[in-house]
């Protein structure tokens, strides 16, 4: 096994440094899927690394060799990674494992609850609910398979917002629904459950998916100013009702609204293309050494595979021997012998 | 319906959901030129007028007459019933952060100072 087995590990521990700049440099459409796709790449890349580490564990406990063809003796004679380490990978995968079953378990579930709930509201054309609530909220609930969601407001919000800014928050929620925001953010959270050196991935892709229903929202009202007053009013409204009702601030709040607004007030978004290719680089990196790490596993447990030996039993050694036909040990003496399996001839009629 | 050109991109379909938008944004049940008015010039007041009629059909306005016409209101029945289970998806704190796409999230006291201000120069 050559350490190549321990850089999706390596570009793992980068990518989560990056994320968080990588999601405010690059266009927000941009920024989602390449995070997201880099952030499976890697999760999965460093999964299997744990997998092969593991493996060269696993394949010395006898128990487990003798399931398969190989020898558990010869295996540990062969073995190349250190046996703390590889024990420790199967600690790991064990409980990423769990923590990414589990994440998914809960995403699965919210999704569920989410589409059961938009079949029981009547909604507008658009996907429209609105709640009799003073309390300003407005969130988009994605539908199942065929259902195109819900965007939930409450009177409070709406309250809040002249016409042109309700238009920009229901063109945002609905951009939400379209763009199936809620598929990209449910990856990011099982990459991160599989890889926690990708921690920052699901805030990240949070804050892109909202920057990229802001992008839309914009376009389709054609002014960002109009789009940017709309969330500093929203946040506002929210601030001001959070104050009476005498909560903390910041109760769930990310503090991502600033930066939102700033990008709106200036120009649209450029491409990145630096940005972009180191992170398609990061991904291939941790594919290739995905491939040579398996190719290298495989040819361990090959090396590793014994069969039983071959025995011929040659009669007449004596005169064979006469004969001049050498008589050795490990040497196929009739044909038909199968390759690559050791042989032992037995010499019948020795004196 | 007239396109005014001026950044108006309104997906078909969408309609329903401003109009609904505007019924809910009144204390006081409207008329179908107050919802013209508020939506801005470029839409015909008979685009209005059927998207009224259809969501009085859906269930979600109602109407009543007004001296030659109708105004509209938004059905409360109707939306009382579907908010309990709307609040039941947005009180569990698992489900907000990523199938639950929020508009706004909490401000903190500073960034709240920064908003303010911001507003008042937009307003300017």
């Amino acid at each position: 096994m050559h350490t190549i087995v321990y850089l999706p590990f390596v570009v793992s521990a980068l990518l989560g440094l990056a994320i968080p700049r990588c999601g405010r440099r690059l266009a927000p459409a941009t920024a989602t899927r390449l995070l997201v796709a880099a952030g499976v790449a890697c999760a999965a890349s460093s999964v299997l690394a744990l997998v092969f580490l593991a493996s060269t564990y696993l394949g010395q406990v006898p128990l487990v060799a003798s399931f398969g063809d190989w020898s558990a003796g010869l295996f540990e004679a062969l073995d190349p990674v250190p046996r703390p380490a590889a024990q420790l990978a199967l600690l790991a995968l064990a409980v990423v494992g769990a923590l990414a079953v589990r994440t998914a378990a809960r995403q699965a579930l919210a999704l569920r609850r989410a589409s059961r709930t938009c079949r029981r509201a009547p909604a507008a054309s658009g996907g429209l609910v609105v709640v009799d609530d003073p309390v300003p909220h407005a969130y988009a609930v994605p539908g199942g398979f065929g259902d195109p969601g819900r965007v939930v407001v409450t009177t409070g919000i709406l309250r809040a917002l002249g016409a042109e800014e309700r238009r920009v928050l229901l063109a945002h929620e609905r951009a939400h629904l379209r763009h199936r925001h809620h598929l990209y953010r449910t990856v990011a959270a099982v990459a991160a459950a599989l890889n926690p050196l990708l921690a920052s991935l699901p805030r990240a892709v949070e804050y892109t998916t909202e920057r990229w229903a802001d992008e839309r929202a914009a376009e389709e009202v054609g002014d960002r100013k109009v789009a940017a007053r709309a969330i500093v009013k929203a946040a506002l409204a929210g601030g001001e009702r959070q104050r009476r009702a005498g909560l903390a601030a910041l109760a769930f709040g990310h503090g991502d609204v600033l930066p939102r607004i700033n990008h709106l007030l200036t120009a649209p978004p450029r491409r990145r293309p630096l940005t972009a290719a180191a992170l398609i680089v990061a991904v291939a990196a941790c594919l290739v050494a995905t491939n040579e790490s398996r190719a290298d596993t495989e040819s361990l447990f090959e090396k590793a595979e014994t069969s039983p030996p071959v025995v011929h039993v040659v009669a007449g050694g004596h005169h064979a021997g006469a004969a001049g036909v050498p008589v050795l040990r490990g040497a196929p003496l009739r044909t038909g012998c199968p390759a690559g399996r050791p042989c032992v001839s037995l010499i019948k009629g020795v004196p | 319906m007239t396109d005014t050109g001026h950044g108006d991109r309104r997906p078909a379909g969408m309609l329903e959901d401003e109009v609904l938008a505007v019924l809910w944004s009144k204390t006081a049940p409207v008329s179908p030129a107050e919802v013209q008015a508020e939506l801005g010039g470029s839409l015909a007041y008979t685009t209005i007028m059927t998207t009224l009629a259809r969501l009085e059909r859906k269930g979600l306005a109602s109407r009543r007459r007004s001296g030659r016409g109708f105004v509209y209101a938004p059905a409360v029945d109707e939306a009382s019933h579907t908010a309990e289970a709307m609040n039941e998806l947005l009180a569990r704190r698992s489900d907000r952060a990523a199938v639950l796409a929020q508009f706004v999230s909490r401000l903190s006291a500073d960034d709240e100072q920064i908003l303010q201000k911001l507003l008042r120069e937009m307003d300017d």
